[in-house]
């Protein structure tokens, strides 16, 4: 096979994404951060759908899930189940009531969601603060991890050592969502969306044939591994239920990712949420089952090779198909891992935007607005590379801990706010400290117990300090937040 | 014990749950298109 093909294939595959940031850049009127941010609220129903999806796919779904795959087996799909059921629910009961609020509110993301609900609360300021600090502290660590995957997918695929593949992919992305925003971030996910589904059924069924069939992989796999295929991974007892809670909770983290819930707040229309909840659903569901087999069928082929656990999909590719569908292949994948990371950067630059506008520089203008943003989403790939330099953990550590803790700090405050009106400003802005230090120490405290133990306690708080606090006068009770349809 | 081409049941029934759930999606989507304008209808909060 060769490099240079690969290679070929992939260069051609980052002009074609350069080119959507200047398209963007040229002929887009971002007059306002709105436009910037989310598309100006018009954007349709598969490119929302797959959008939505391919931002929380990155890294893991080729990576880190294809290495849970190849270590622990099918047992996975404790995590996967949740996790669809999670999504299904968040597009029936969240999504409508969001979109029309965001809307209403002026909202951009979550964390601006939050602290607008409350703007006229003593509270409204300060949730936008410890907010835009867990943003940063989550989602850099994400990004972070997103980078470390597109080092390792060029390096392993297309022979590009591991610094110089972190800058380039880390720049590249950058460059796109800089110049673009948030219009180009979704057709630039449109197109690797579409590359990832074509990898999600390619790859298993090149790695089975491999073995020699479904029949050949099931009886090799369990040979290699009794408990590989199995639900239980071969644990009982007490080890077999702190490993499905484990993974449960894990999952929980769904409800409140914002780089995919700011998809809901730029869904063209209301009326197309059902309809995009289908695409959305049934492309999670191939994303978070195909990889656990992927990684069994990985088990059988390189067990004892040296190949690390979450390379497994990369080595696979370059050794099973042709170089061109090889490069065409791995550019979905490192398009999936870019498309994650666009996001979480479109996220952290509108809250720390915002946050400037609100606290720091209320006069900017519009222009200063998009200038400031497009220079957060630059800073944030630059610590991202750095990040990604130094490796702090595996890539499947890094994404469970910011995933957890997105999901108690901002994802549950903001279901709650969106769908039980006794939620307050006082519950919310005591859950994000409680989901961003519960979330801190369940990891380095407990960290055989993580993630089961910060959800109890961030649950509670929501709660209990929302239900000590309540005044008889929910945050919809202007009827400003819930405009009727 | 093995079912659905040698897999484990329990492994079975996992990938079957993640067959269904869209196709459950898909079903509570036709419903909420043939009551009105498409807007969610049934299982969910609008």
């Amino acid at each position: 096979m060769s490099e240079a093909q690969l290679q070929a294939t992939f260069g051609l595959f980052v002009v074609v994404l350069l080119s959507i940031g200047l398209y963007f850049f040229f002929t887009t009127e971002t007059k306002r951060l709105s436009d910037y941010m989310l598309a100006d609220r018009d954007v349709g129903t598969v490119p929302i759908a797959i959008s939505e999806v391919t931002a929380v796919a990155s890294g893991w779904t080729f990576f880190a899930w294809v290495g849970i795959g190849f270590t622990v087996g099918m047992s996975g799909l404790w995590f996967s189940i949740t996790m669809v059921l999670i999504v299904l629910f968040l597009y029936r009961f969240v999504a409508p009531r969001f979109r029309r609020t965001s809307e209403a509110l002026g909202s951009q993301t979550v964390v601006d969601h939050l602290a607008s609900t409350f703007d006229d609360h003593r509270l409204g300021p300060v949730i936008r603060l410890v907010g835009t600090v867990t943003i940063v502290v989550f989602l850099m660590s994400y990004i972070g991890a997103q980078i470390i995957a597109i080092g390792e997918a060029m390096d392993v695929g297309l022979g590009i050592p591991y610094t110089t593949a972190i800058l380039i992919g880390g720049l590249a992305v950058a460059f796109y969502t800089t110049l673009g925003g948030f219009n180009a971030s979704v057709t630039a996910h449109l197109l690797m969306g579409s590359l990832v589904i074509v990898a999600a059924i390619l790859v298993p069924i090149g790695m089975v044939l491999e073995i020699g069939g479904w029949s050949a992989f099931v009886s090799e796999a369990s040979a290699v591994d009794p408990a590989l295929l199995t639900m239980t991974g071969g644990d009982a007892g007490t080890a077999l239920l702190i490993a499905v809670l484990s993974w449960v909770t894990f999952a929980a983290g769904a409800i409140g990712q914002p780089h995919g819930l700011m998809r809901f707040q730029a869904i063209r229309s209301e009326r197309i949420i059902s309809r995009a909840s289908v695409i959305a659903v049934a492309f999670q569901s191939l994303r978070l089952t195909v990889p656990l087999i992927m990684g069994a069928a990985g088990r059988v082929l390189y067990d004892g090779a040296d190949v690390h656990h979450e390379n497994v999909a990369m080595h696979a590719i370059i050794d099973i198909f042709p170089s061109w569908l090889a490069g065409l292949l791995l550019a979905g994948i490192i398009g999936a891992i870019l498309s994650t990371s666009d996001s979480m950067m479109i996220v952290t630059s509108a809250d720390v935007t915002r946050f400037y506008e609100e606290h720091l520089n209320p006069d900017a203008t519009e222009r200063e607005l998009i200038l400031f943003g497009r220079g957060v989403v630059l800073a944030a790939a630059l610590i991202g590379i750095a990040l990604a330099y130094v490796r702090p953990g595996t890539i499947f550590d890094i994404i469970e801990f910011a995933f957890v803790g997105l999901g108690a700090s901002l994802g549950m405050p903001l279901a709650a706010v969106v769908i039980w009106e006794k939620t307050t400003a006082e519950g919310v802005f005591a859950t994000i400290i409680v989901g961003l230090l519960g979330s801190v120490g369940n990891l380095y405290l407990f960290a055989d117990y993580f993630p089961i133990l910060v959800w109890p306690v961030a649950i509670a708080t929501l709660v209990l300090v929302s239900v000590a606090t309540y005044d008889g006068r929910g945050q919809y009770a202007d009827e400003r937040t819930v405009p009727t349809d | 014990m093995t079912s659905l081409g040698g897999l484990p049941v329990g492994t079975a029934v996992a990938i079957l749950v993640m067959v269904v759930v869209p196709i459950v999606t898909y079903l509570l989507y036709r419903i909420d298109h043939q009551r009105g304008d498409g807007r969610v209808t049934v299982l969910g909060k609008r």
